[in-house]
């Protein structure tokens, strides 16, 4: 059963006096199964950070409709979204988005004390997930005094904490150094095999290989995708390079339109 | 060239002007008080008291201005430092952004001069009325503009925009193109707890607040203690308010059941984050409501206290008080004449002797040969009691009763409570059982021209009294008091009636005939003027002073909010991805902004209660005699300023949260 479906969406942005159109998304439709791992792929511009915006319900398509897990995003009320997004989505940032003003331990707790959750509870679920991310030993630290990789992790970790539906990733891996991008995209598999459905946007073919699937969008549409079948993350690599290439050469005249 | 900078410089106005048209505002009434303050303190008009009172004002805004003035500045710039560096990383060299710099801060000192000045002259008319309304002197009607005023604060201010604009010349100039561009972005750590500068915050306050209780008991060592008192107290605010905070909301954190909820656990997070940059503030906006409650409070109650003062001591429009039984009588004859001669003119007068007794609270009262030596070595003013003791029958005229006493009756109460705890009274040998009035009046005139409390004891053989204190007593202690009311006269009129008829008349028979006796004279109209002319200087420099205080406590706050707010952009931009709600950002805004807000107010709060018993002591030696004139004044300031200030609060949280739920630099950039 699809988790995510999307079905249509269609964005255009209106700038502030009404002049200028721009058409970010003509017409994308996909759908995620539970326990998938996708990835979208696209050039800067492509529209792939308005649709992780839209399937956030952090903006609202002009046209077309996101069902998650069965429900129509277009239905729930502006009140409801903040608890909506909460209860459902998690999101792993590029800049990791962690508060400065939390240590790593709050930062992971933040979406539960949102949620009003009791401390006894956050407690039980915190353990599991520090322990397998493995950064039990830098609760108490605060942001600043940690690495980039274990940064990402602590926000991993703030994702996962409420067990959502699925978890929507920008770009995880576009503010660490190779090792540490080695390290996440490797947690994210472990993570992935154990039922987690994870939808990824990047540029990076590296982390895209590491998807099931992937999802590559130009000019607002999605204009192909990948399935990894038994694919090793090597011969995934190669696949999506080639994609790419045949993506920027074979469509070259409709780069400028 | 030239055209380009004045075009940024404007527009950098323009940009920041939800900073600068406050700082613009502050400066424009800084200016306009300082040039009102100085023009009125060089009308001739005003006389001579006012005038060294507001030429003391003059030096306080001056001042006041420098500090604030600078104090403002140097937020306005620290929120610019990451553009400063732009400029510089886009080629513009030092040279260009003092040049730049140097327009923006022509641009404001011209404003501020400009509004000042203007603002200044349309107000002074006005403010010159109310001045002569409160010293009481006749004022002229006409339109003045004081040039040396204007001349004076054009020179003041120029002085001061010029050494502003040097000190933001210098921060651009030893700055590294670098740290400009990074700004603000410097991450804070934890803020330590600090044990030891808790404890002597603490001990400083406590050490304040109880030298403000214990030095009340005495008017001498409260005046000596009270800036030792003031200064602890300051002392201890700040190390509380730096100290005491982080130790508090530490404890706050470790809570959990406290920490873990959506408001607190946002706000205290955040408050603890920028404790160390935030507790000096909030002492300061602490201490200056402190300045502004005290201030206006203390100068509210002696202006109301001296209506009260004058007409307990002036119960008619000419008290006059006779001693000696001849002169008591040729008294009676002038009087007799004069009084017929002018038809609005009317009195009564009463008989009395004062004393000054020994009083045990809840025991009794002693009069006798020894007791003026007893009280002459008693520092304790609370054990020291005036004594006014009158025949029954005149009580009964004065209050129209007919009260009927036993021979070892008295009935006594005080002058200005009524209640009368002592059972027994003993007046020079004989012992009266205390017996409570059905009605009491106050015994005014120079009886309660006296800090020290007074009392009245009524007895049924006045004239056995007399005999029994012997005739050097009598003519020591017993007077004749005189209460003459002019009807409706004016008061020019009554002014010369008094120097013509009495001083005049009665002067004459009293050095003609020169009947054995003392005698004084009051006129009511003549001692108001001087009177008023101080107590209305210090009401009007309170409430100036008060407001400029005010103002720079809102403005503080204002601009820490408005930083804060910038600050917390990313936060609460990050909070609602996560999945904040904007109604539970704004219930963590408020609950934010209000502990923020409301901690140095309800601390100015504590600190007027403790200051209480050592201010009420002081102004009672300056006269004022009812404890509830203070009270209630003290309780309408408070009130007044913190109706003020939530009016502050809820338009600056609306700022604030506009700051925050602003999108267009949200983390993330939308792609377009």
């Amino acid at each position: 059963m699809a988790v995510l479906e999307v079905n249509g969406l269609k964005k255009i942005y209106t700038t502030r006096f009404g002049g200028n159109r721009v058409q970010a998304l003509t017409n994308v439709s996909f759908a995620v199964e539970r326990g998938e791992y996708v990835a979208i792929m696209g050039e800067s511009g492509s529209g792939k950070t308005t649709l992780l915006n839209i399937l956030a319900a952090l903006d609202r398509p002009t046209q077309g409709e996101v069902w998650l897990n069965g429900r129509a995003l277009s239905s729930v009320s502006e009140k409801e979204i903040a608890a909506f997004r909460r209860q459902n989505l998690g999101f792993v940032f590029q800049d990791f988005n962690l508060l400065d003003t939390f240590s790593i331990q709050d930062n992971i707790f933040l979406p539960l004390v949102l949620a009003g959750r009791h401390y006894a509870e956050m407690n039980q679920r915190l353990r599991p997930i520090v322990e397998k991310l493995g950064i039990a030993d830098i609760l108490p630290k605060y942001p600043y005094e940690v690495s980039g990789g274990q940064k990402q992790r602590a926000a991993v970790a703030r994702a996962l904490i409420t067990a959502p539906q699925i978890i929507l990733a920008d770009e995880p891996t576009g503010a660490l150094d190779s090792r540490a991008a080695d390290s996440l995209l490797s947690l994210f598999g472990e993570i992935n095999r154990d039922g987690q459905t994870i939808l990824m946007v990047t540029h990076s073919t590296l982390a895209a290989s590491h998807a099931s699937r992937v999802l590559f969008i130009k000019d607002g549409v999605v204009f192909h995708q990948l399935y990894r079948g038994g694919a090793t993350n090597e011969e995934m690599f190669r696949r999506i390079s080639d994609t790419l290439t045949t993506m920027a050469t074979g469509a070259a005249g409709a780069v400028n339109a | 060239m030239r055209s380009l900078y004045m075009c940024l410089a404007w527009q950098n106005l323009q940009k920041h002007r939800r900073t600068y048209v406050p700082y613009m505002c502050t400066g424009i009434l800084t200016a306009a008080v300082y040039y009102i303050l100085h023009s009125l303190a060089n009308n001739p008009d005003v006389g001579e008291t006012t005038s060294i009172m507001l030429n003391l004002g003059v030096s306080i805004v001056m001042v006041f201005s420098v500090i604030f003035l600078f104090y403002t500045n140097s937020f306005l710039m620290k929120q610019r430092k990451k553009e400063f560096g732009l400029y510089n990383v886009l080629g513009m060299n030092k040279g260009h952004i003092a040049r730049v710099i140097g327009l923006e801060t022509l641009v404001m000192a011209l404003a501020i001069l400009a509004g000042g000045v203007g603002a200044g002259m349309l107000l002074d008319r006005l403010i010159y009325l109310l001045v002569a309304k409160l010293v009481g002197f006749t004022a002229s009607i006409s339109f003045y503009i004081s040039v040396g005023s204007i001349v004076q604060t054009l020179i003041l201010f120029g002085v001061i925009s010029f050494l502003i604009y040097l000190s933001n010349v210098i921060r651009v100039w030893r700055a590294k193109p670098i740290e400009l561009l990074q700004g603000g972005n410097a991450g804070e750590r934890e803020p330590k707890t600090k044990i030891l500068m808790t404890i002597l915050g603490v001990a400083c306050l406590g050490g304040g607040y109880a030298l403000s209780i214990i030095s009340a008991q005495e008017v001498g060592l409260a005046i000596l203690s009270f800036f030792v008192a003031v200064l602890l107290v300051i002392f201890g605010t700040y190390l509380l308010f730096t100290a005491g905070s982080i130790a508090v909301l530490k404890i706050l954190r470790r809570n959990k059941r406290y920490y873990y909820k959506t408001q607190h656990f946002i706000s205290v997070s955040g408050m603890l984050y920028r404790m160390k940059q935030n507790a000096v503030g909030l002492a300061n906006i602490c201490i200056l409501s402190t300045m502004v409650l005290v201030t206006i409070s203390s100068t509210c109650s002696l202006w109301f206290g001296a209506g009260e003062m004058i007409r307990n001591r002036y119960p008619a429009d000419i008290m006059a008080y006779v001693r000696g039984d001849e002169l008591t009588r040729a008294f009676d004859a002038f009087l007799e004449t004069q009084v017929q001669a002018e038809p609005q003119a009317t009195y009564q007068r009463y008989v009395y002797s004062a004393f000054t007794a020994e009083y045990e609270p809840g025991d009794g009262l002693t009069i006798d040969e020894g007791t003026e030596e007893a009280l002459r070595a008693l520092t304790d003013m609370n054990r020291m009691l005036k004594t006014v003791v009158m025949p029954l029958d005149q009580y009964n005229t004065i209050t129209g009763q007919s009260v009927q006493l036993a021979e070892n009756e008295a009935m006594a109460f005080l002058n200005s409570s009524g209640a009368f705890s002592g059972d027994t009274m003993e007046l020079f040998g004989k012992t009266y059982v205390a017996v409570t009035p059905p009605e009491t009046f106050p015994v005014r005139g120079v009886v309660s021209a006296n800090i020290v409390e007074a009392s009245v004891l009524v007895i049924p053989d006045y004239q056995a009294f007399l005999d029994r204190i012997g005739l050097d007593r009598q003519m020591e202690n017993s007077r004749t008091a005189y209460c003459i009311d002019l009807g409706d006269m004016t008061d020019a009129e009554q002014s010369a009636y008094f120097a013509q008829l009495f001083e005049q008349g009665w002067m004459d028979i009293a050095a003609d005939e020169t009947p054995s006796g003392v005698w004084s004279m009051e006129c009511r109209v003549d001692n108001v003027r001087d009177v008023y002319s101080m107590y209305g200087s210090f009401l009007f420099m309170g409430i100036s002073l008060g407001l400029l205080f005010t103002m720079a406590a809102v403005l503080i706050i204002y601009y820490k909010q408005i930083s804060e707010g910038l600050e917390d952009k990313t936060r609460f931009s990050i909070m609602r991805k996560v999945g904040l709600s904007p109604n539970e950002a704004k219930r963590s805004i408020h609950s934010q902004i209000l502990t923020v807000f409301f901690l140095p107010l309800i601390t100015a709060g504590v600190h007027i209660v403790f200051a209480f018993p050592i201010i009420n002591c002081i102004l009672r030696a300056m006269m004022l005699q009812q404890v509830t004139t203070f009270i209630v004044c003290t309780a309408v300031t408070f009130v007044v300023f913190a109706v003020f200030y939530a009016i502050v609060y809820a338009c600056t949280a609306k700022v604030y949260y506009r700051i925050v739920s602003e999108r267009n630099e949200s983390v993330r950039h939308p792609s377009r």
